[in-house]
């Protein structure tokens, strides 16, 4: 029990920012992002007898707070709402534009931006906050338990969906 | 548990104790139907072999009245226990597809261990039935069991009805969700 503690304070130390962001991508509410990032310390605590070291630590978090999150906001499916806003440092993985420029624009319409992106299914919202988090394709892949194909097309798919909403010459 | 949580501002040794506090209680809830029936099952076979041994007038029927009945209390302790490993032992760190699947699993309504606590009910019923069974047969031994019959299948079927209620109330809404994700996922 006393090792269980220390690789878990350890855990906590690390890696609490990560989840913490996760959090806040789902919650604006400063108090649920508490529960969710509570919950997600619980299910790490309940899981750690099944890290084997087989995947990264990241990987393995990563896994524990998108699972969370989906079983979480599960309890309120329709009520889940993205969150991105200015802070959120990888925002120009969303369009595969001039990385400045599609920056810029996406700042300026953060508030449609976040309109969009919750209109997005439950599953697409997941691999959204997997992409603001920096993460490659493969990793994606290796979190969700899909094909990298699959998480191409699917990423693919909403990039462009989103490219057409802020084309300037769109009628968004 | 989120609320008793936030009462201690996520402060990590309080954290801590609350989830050793939260892995207790879910191991004794997990247990307690097991240790019932293990338990019951035990107590059962004790008096039925003390039964079997002095009791002179024990029929052969009662006897296989008594082997149903232990294998029908094993055969639920069994079960209680395999479905609560499941449910203790639900692994978030799996691959998201694969924790979804499982727990599609879990809330389907005719599981394969279903197969096997009708077998059990089975057993229950044939026990129950030895137990009136007299040799030779009289008109009165079998109206007897004829009317055990029915009210059995009338309180299995009323079982049977509850639960599939109560499954479509709780955990169908949850099965189906889970299989839209699963669905989109899978789907390019």
């Amino acid at each position: 029990m006393k090792d269980k503690e220390q690789q878990f304070n350890a855990l906590v130390t690390d890696h609490g920012d990560k989840i913490r962001r996760i959090c806040s991508y789902y919650n604006s509410d400063p108090d649920e992002q508490k529960d969710m990032y509570q919950e997600i310390l619980i299910n790490i605590w309940n899981s750690l007898h099944s890290f084997r070291g087989d995947a990264a630590i990241s990987t393995w978090i990563y896994r524990i707070s998108v699972n969370t999150s989906l079983s979480f906001t599960g309890k309120s499916f329709r009520k889940m709402k993205l969150i991105v806003n200015t802070d959120t440092s990888n925002l120009h993985n969303l369009l595969d534009e001039d990385e400045t420029e599609s920056k810029l624009n996406l700042e300026r319409n953060l508030n449609q931006l976040q309109t969009e992106l919750n209109q997005l299914s439950v599953i697409d919202k997941s691999l959204i906050t997997l992409l603001l988090e920096g993460l490659s394709m493969r990793e994606i892949a290796d979190i969700i338990g899909i094909t990298e194909p699959n998480v191409k097309v699917k990423i693919h798919r909403i990039k462009e969906q989103l490219k057409t909403k802020f084309k300037p010459d769109g009628h968004e | 548990m989120n609320n008793e949580l936030n009462k201690q501002q996520t402060n990590l040794p309080d954290l801590i104790s609350l989830l050793r506090y939260e892995d207790e209680r879910n191991k004794k809830s997990t247990n307690r139907f097991k240790i019932f029936y293990f338990v019951f099952g035990a107590v059962y076979a004790f008096v039925f072999i003390l039964h079997f041994l002095f009791d002179e007038d024990n029929a052969w029927t009662d006897s296989l009245s008594g082997i149903f009945y232990v294998l029908a209390w094993i055969t639920f302790a069994l079960l209680f226990r395999k479905a609560n490993k499941e449910y203790s032992q639900i692994d978030y760190s799996l691959p998201t597809i694969l924790m979804l699947r499982k727990a599609a699993q879990r809330y389907k309504l005719f599981q394969p261990k279903l197969r096997i606590a009708i077998g059990a009910v089975i057993l229950i019923n044939i026990a129950s039935s030895l137990n009136k069974v007299v040799i030779p047969m009289t008109q009165s031994a079998i109206s007897d069991i004829i009317q055990f019959q029915i009210i059995f299948a009338i309180a299995i079927s009323v079982g049977f009805i509850i639960g599939v209620l109560v499954w479509r109330k709780r955990q169908k809404p949850i099965r189906d969700n889970i299989l839209a994700l699963i669905d989109e996922l899978e789907n390019y």
